[in-house]
């Protein structure tokens, strides 16, 4: 096994081999451990739960290895959650199930058992007894939520905003207009936008500021100033 | 439409009712649920009415995936949570208990008294089996997902018709001996 000491010189990099190496999951997708499959395609494996919290309960694997979702590049966020939503369907028409749950846990305090990022399918009957999904309510004094919206808003909004003030986009942007011809450029906006659209699917590493930014780009009628703004007028008076 | 007439939260993303507001587009609301399960419990809806997962469009997913990602990220930064959980209750049975479609963020702290771990079921073999037959032969047609709408669609017809081109002409070159 590998010391403290070893741990320690080794790149960031390294250390992610290291995990990969010993994640059961990783193994699960590379097919060194058997496992039930139930859906496969580039970026996600689907495979039975062998602990199951109830009859068809589905582990939906990212292949790459992330411990965590925050670590998850955005189309591979969309990507899982648009085949959730149709294995969630397979449950409903395939096994008869009478819902299901859609759940993730982030970090060992919410539940997560392994280091490999994971979204649960879980099928629901009637009887099943499961009770942990149907969430008590619980009495908040409004100037906590109050505090906690605020603490909230300002991060989102640096989170999306900061994006928006990339330089990187800024640089490029003149390059991509420079390779238009002439008559695209006469043709404006609506030529302009969709023109932008394929090049960001095809561009590596910068894809996911760049497709945040260009979305609000796209959606001039959404400014998260205004949002902020509209959020402070509506305040609720007291 | 007496559905969406109803629904609470149609109203709150009308404005009809009030609610403490963290995330706005045109798509979607982020709201701090009006019946917390905990500090910070957040309510991310699309603002068209839908009841189940199963009615929203595939593009739609991806767009409130998103923006989950991102508000889990900010649940983390801003209330110094120890960890998130995320939710969709997906019909009655499965907990869910308003008619409008929504995911549930919820930022975990120790001691919060919520448990989301469940008592593992013994199936056998044989049960398994079934299930993952069953599973695979509904699991077939995944893969094409609903993209939305772009308002100029004239111009992904363009390229295409330059693809097309292009392999007419590679086509062409690679006839001559």
């Amino acid at each position: 096994m590998v010391t403290e000491e070893e741990l320690a010189n080794m790149s960031p990099e390294q250390i992610q081999e290291l995990q990969k190496q010993n994640c059961i999951f990783c193994h699960i997708i590379s097919g060194k451990v058997a496992s039930k499959k139930i859906y496969e395609d580039d970026k996600v494996l689907a495979i039975l739960d062998i602990n199951p919290a109830n009859p068809g309960h589905i582990l939906l694997l990212i292949k790459e290895h992330y411990q965590v979702m925050p670590q998850i590049p955005d189309d591979e966020i969309s990507h899982i959650f648009m085949v959730a939503k149709a294995i969630s369907h397979a449950c409903l028409k395939a096994l008869k199930a009478q819902g299901t749950n859609i759940f993730i846990a982030n970090g060992a305090l919410a539940g997560q058992k392994a280091p490999h990022f994971m979204l649960h399918i879980i099928p629901r009957a009637n009887v099943d007894g499961i009770k942990i999904f149907d969430l008590p309510e619980k009495d908040i004094p409004d100037d906590v939520l109050d505090q906690i919206r605020a603490g909230l808003t300002n991060k989102i909004n640096e989170l999306l905003g900061i994006k928006t003030e990339e330089p990187v986009v800024l640089d490029k942007k003149p390059e991509e207009i420079g390779t238009k011809s002439e008559k695209e450029k006469h043709e404006e906006k609506k030529i302009k936008e969709p023109e932008e659209r394929p090049k960001q699917e095809k561009s590596g590493n910068k894809k996911e500021e760049t497709k945040e930014i260009k979305k609000r780009e796209q959606k001039p009628e959404i400014d998260l100033d205004d949002i902020s703004n509209f959020i402070i007028k509506n305040e609720p008076k007291k | 439409m007496s559905q969406k007439n109803n629904c609470e939260f149609c109203q709150i993303i009308g404005k009809k009712i009030n609610a403490k507001r963290i995330f706005e587009d045109e798509k979607a609301l982020a709201i701090l649920s009006p019946h917390p399960c905990c500090a910070g419990h957040i309510l991310l809806m699309p603002k068209e009415h839908f009841s189940i997962i199963e009615q929203v469009p595939d593009y739609l997913i991806a767009h409130l995936s998103k923006i989950t990602n991102k508000i889990s990220i900010a649940v983390f930064e801003a209330l110094q949570a120890k960890g998130t959980n995320i939710l969709i209750q997906n019909g009655i049975t499965a907990g869910q208990k308003t008619n409008h479609f929504m995911i549930h963020i919820i930022p975990r702290k120790e001691n919060d008294g919520l448990d989301f771990q469940w008592q593992p079921k013994q199936l056998n073999q044989e049960q398994m089996s079934t299930i993952e037959l069953n599973l695979k032969e509904a699991t077939k047609g995944i893969g094409d997902f609903e993209k939305e709408e772009k308002k100029p669609v004239r111009l992904d017809k363009k390229i295409e018709k330059i693809d097309k081109e292009e392999n007419y002409l590679i086509k062409q070159l690679n006839r001559i001996p």
